[in-house]
């Protein structure tokens, strides 16, 4: 491995009087991310592998060299577990699932991010940048794509912006995606100095960006650094304004006449009356459709309508998750006043570079949080064991608690969590919460119905937490255990015992080796069971499964990624006697055949039946 | 028939030198001058059947080897896919391959400890359970850690291939072939579900460790049985003198290609009492000729 420094700079000015020095960079760190396929111990199907240069482009296929994400598709919203958003009013046309920050070595003006996609590309929907305030800057926003089986490099026409940037983020949506998406590598150019004209602040016309790029797309073919398609990099002008400028213009001229309009009525002599003489109750019901952004628009509008979008009826639920790249500790402080009856609240993803912070959180909850029944704070860096012991004091009707990925959270804050008794629903992907903690949670949450203890690394004995559940949480419908390495078939067994269960993901729990009978007792007792992930369980074979389809009609999504025993005879039987099957995943079951798979989604065009490849492009 | 082996050998070796060339890590005169590299190595090698080869960047048959660099240390890896496995219709190639592979991508991003080359062999072995694609096998496995900083080397090895380190004709330390009985040695393996029982599966952290302090100049020799069992010491040594402080990597491809030639010469020669007969003879076995097996030549110089 040739060990290139990761930046490379290329002049591509000719003797012209404008010298533009354009910077090539690839991922130096990956400093935040919300899932991965992965687990922190390893580097197979890690965040961490879009680092550096591409190393499986232009080969296309599930490789583990590439990064990705923990779902695709609907089928995790579908199943048991599945959370709907809060406040669906307030999600925009595109929405996400995910994000990865990227750290770069040096500090550019962002001029092209391009992303290598190795398979079933198109789920980037934004691209943003952190400027020198630290403030997330919106590059480019698009439509999830679907673009079949062909590696690509995802190259769109980006914002130019007045500042400097080492650190990117993407988002993510992969719900429209047959399968997982894998993301090789980053590319990001930019230059030293603004490509905006510093007198007019106005960008340069495509015309005259075009014939540099084309300089220093050829140069890279020549050094053979990547290859990018040259009709994906070379921003066709006509193309490019049809596809995205057009629309765009289109749109805000639509925009710019509906607020005349709006505007016009508001001036009294032309007819504010028809709302004037609404009830309040009939603008609040009206009010209680618009986004959150919506209801702040309006507040500004009128002192009746100010009165009326702050009013408390219309927050019990916020969802700030949407708004994570503007929401500060400010707009929390003058939140805090309408939330007189919050409910539920979704504060996921917000919060970087101390924009909120614990204190700031603290106080809401202080303000706000007696009423509070859902609350997540997913890759929430704030979150912290202050925040745990806030919400714990505080919101003593907590039924949901999300706290994917906040590593900030300790053993006290874990441990304080145990004073909350109605707990149904938990999610703590990633955390660091260990042992004692954990069983203490669970032996005080008898209602508990949903837990997600995938990737936790701390907890060192998963056959005592499944023995906990088992005996404690009688209520169980779903829990996950995805990449937990000490869960073993005694904790399987232990299961047996949770009737109500409804979904299982014992995905990569490598310690189960050979089942024995334990998928016999859990087939035995969970006979409800919908959703089953036995992922890479490699020595599980026919006769462990056997008794799932002679127990458990209801099953809906099973997976068998990895099975290497696992022959086509069970998955027919998977096929033909469970009648509401709808995903059957047979990636990497080397016994059953391509040809098998492709007849199968013929004659069961309701199944959707996964089935992964590796296509080396590369000698 | 003998003759034309060698011819055959010698014939595709030029072929296979061209095309190595581009592989080895110090080839390109270029990327020396940049990086100023401490470690100058070459590597050349056979699979033991010529005709259905694979070429493919890293193997030799079901030898698979890597170099790679991080910082202030260079490390050098072999690894031998045991070749019994083809019978249950697995390609004993992957294992090796990918632990190496592995290892090299390991290194790259700095997830190593220098002094644990051990650990890096755990790590990539533990690596092979998170792949999707289910890899079985068996493989031998050893790799070496240049400290450019402290002048030390860390080696960990499991099994019977192993290095040679050389100090003007002498050789100052070498591995210790690690072996449950004649001609098998130890070995990390990934058996088929339910074969746990029948395989013999050695734990990563068996691995043989030492760690040795180099001087500018040494030649470190690191390869696959295949060399070792066809080539008695005497002549290595002979071969290994010629590039004692060597800097110029065409010189040092040209020994290991050498090397490598001799062994798959001896391998083929009916009635050379190589070392691996000898060795058969001291356990009761009556038997002549060279050992037809992969082979992989990894030759460093050290230079400080």
């Amino acid at each position: 491995m040739v060990d290139d420094e990761e930046v490379t700079s290329f002049d591509v000015s000719n003797s012209s009087e404008n010298d533009i020095v354009f910077i090539e960079q690839f991922v130096q760190d990956v400093i935040g991310f919300s899932s991965q396929y992965g687990s922190d111990v390893s580097i197979s199907y890690t965040a961490y592998n879009i680092t550096g240069k591409p190393s499986k482009f232009p080969d296309y296929g599930d490789f583990p060299q590439a990064f990705v994400m923990r779902t695709y598709g609907k089928w995790w919203n579908k199943a048991p577990s599945g959370t709907p958003p809060f406040m669906s009013q307030s999600l925009g046309k595109i929405t996400s699932q995910d994000f990865i920050d990227l750290l770069f070595e040096e500090a550019v003006y962002p001029f092209r991010v391009s992303v290598y996609e190795t398979y079933n590309p198109g789920s980037v929907v934004r691209i943003w940048a952190a400027d020198v305030q630290n403030h997330w800057r919106l590059l480019w926003e698009g439509e999830p794509q679907l673009v079949g089986h062909t590696p690509r490099v995802f190259s769109p026409v980006i914002q130019t912006i007045d500042s400097p940037t080492k650190l990117l983020r993407l988002e993510f949506d992969q719900s429209h995606l047959e399968y997982y998406t894998e993301l090789d590598a980053v590319l990001f150019v930019g230059t030293k100095v603004p490509i905006v004209s510093p007198e007019t602040q106005q960008v340069p016309s495509y015309d005259l960006i075009v014939p540099k790029v084309g300089k220093l797309t050829s140069q890279i073919l020549q050094l053979n650094i990547h290859n990018i398609p040259p009709q994906l990099d070379i921003p066709n002008s006509i193309v490019n304004f049809l596809d995205e400028e057009l629309p765009q213009l289109l749109k805000e001229t639509e925009e710019a006449a509906q607020v005349m309009v709006a505007s016009n009525k508001m001036i009294p002599s032309t007819g504010t009356e028809s709302f004037d003489c609404l009830p309040d109750e009939t603008v609040l019901k009206i009010f209680g459709y618009l986004s959150l952004l919506s209801l702040c628009s309006c507040a500004q509008v009128s002192r009746r309508f100010h009165d009326l979008a702050t009013d408390s009826l219309l927050y019990t639920e916020l969802n700030l998750k949407v708004y994570w790249y503007c929401a500060t500790s400010a707009a929390l402080r003058s939140l805090s006043k309408r939330c007189q009856y919050l409910q539920k609240l979704d504060l996921s993803w917000c919060g970087d570079f101390v924009h909120i912070t614990s204190g700031d959180f603290v106080d809401f909850i202080e303000e706000c949080g007696s009423q509070l029944t859902h609350l997540r704070l997913n890759s929430c860096k704030f979150a912290d064991n202050r925040c745990a012991m806030k919400v714990s004091d505080k919101c003593k009707n907590l039924q949901e608690l999300g706290l994917r990925c906040c590593h900030n959270v300790t053993e006290s804050g874990f441990q304080s969590l145990a004073s909350l008794k109605n707990l149904q629903y938990l999610d703590l992907y990633r955390t660091f919460i260990d042992l004692g903690p954990l069983k203490a949670i669970l032996k005080s949450s008898p209602q508990l119905k949903h837990i997600n203890m995938g990737s936790c690394v701390r907890i060192s004995s998963m056959d005592d937490i499944a023995q906990t559940l088992a005996t404690y949480n009688k209520e169980l419908v779903s829990v996950d255990f995805w990449k937990t390495y000490s869960l073993t078939p005694v904790g399987v067994r232990a299961l047996h015992k949770c009737g109500k269960l409804e979904e299982l993901d014992l995905g990569w729990c490598l310690g189960i080796g050979a089942p024995g009978d334990s998928l016999y007792s859990l087939a035995t007792g969970c006979r409800s069971l919908r959703k089953l992930f036995l992922s890479a369980l490699r020595g599980i074979t026919d006769r462990d499964l056997e008794p799932f389809i002679e127990h458990c009609p209801a099953l809906e999504q099973v997976d068998l990624l990895g099975g290497r025993s696992i022959t086509s005879d069970i998955c027919v039987k998977f096929l033909t006697r469970c009648t509401k099957l709808q995903l059957l995943d047979v990636s990497f079951c080397d016994q059953v055949q391509d040809s098998e798979v492709a007849y199968w989604r013929m004659v069961f065009p309701h199944v959707s039946v996964k089935r992964s490849f590796q296509h080396y492009i590369k000698s | 028939m003998m003759q034309s082996i060698v011819w055959t050998g010698r014939l595709l070796s030029r072929a296979l030198w061209n095309g190595l060339s581009n592989y080895s890590n110090c080839a390109d005169p270029n990327i020396n001058r940049r990086h100023e590299s401490r470690i100058v190595s070459a590597v050349c090698g056979f699979p033991k059947e010529l005709a259905h080869a694979r070429l493919k960047k890293g193997q030799f048959g079901d030898d698979a080897w890597f170099t790679a660099k991080y910082k202030s240390a260079d490390v050098i890896g072999v690894a031998d896919g045991v070749g019994g496995w083809r019978h249950y219709g697995i390609d004993p190639g992957e294992f090796s391959a990918f632990l190496m592979r592995t290892c090299e991508r390991l290194v790259s991003s700095g997830k190593f400890i220098t002094t644990e080359p051990a650990g890096l062999l755990a790590r990539s072995y533990y690596e092979l359970l998170e792949s999707k694609q289910p890899i079985l096998g068996s493989s031998t496995a050893c790799v070496i850690v240049l400290n450019r900083e402290t002048h030390t080397v860390y080696t960990a090895n499991i099994g019977d291939s192993g290095f040679v380190i050389v100090r003007h004709g002498e050789v100052v330390h070498r591995s210790e072939e690690q072996q449950h009985y004649f001609n098998t040695p130890f070995q990390l393996s990934l058996p088929p579900p339910g074969h746990s029982n029948l395989v013999l599966s050695d734990r990563p952290e068996s691995a043989d460790m030492s760690n040795f302090q180099v001087e500018d100049g040494d030649v470190i020799l690191l390869a696959t049985d295949g060399v070792f069992d066809n080539v008695p010491d005497q002549l290595l040594i002979t071969e290994l003198i010629k590039v004692q402080g060597e800097r110029d990597p065409t010189k040092i491809q040209g020994v290991a290609n050498t090397i490598a030639l001799m062994a798959r010469s001896l391998a083929f020669d009916g009635n050379f009492m190589s070392p691996f007969a000898q060795n058969a003879r001291e356990n009761g076995i009556d038997a002549i000729g060279g050992k037809p097996d992969d082979i992989t030549v990894l030759l460093a110089t050290v230079a400080i």
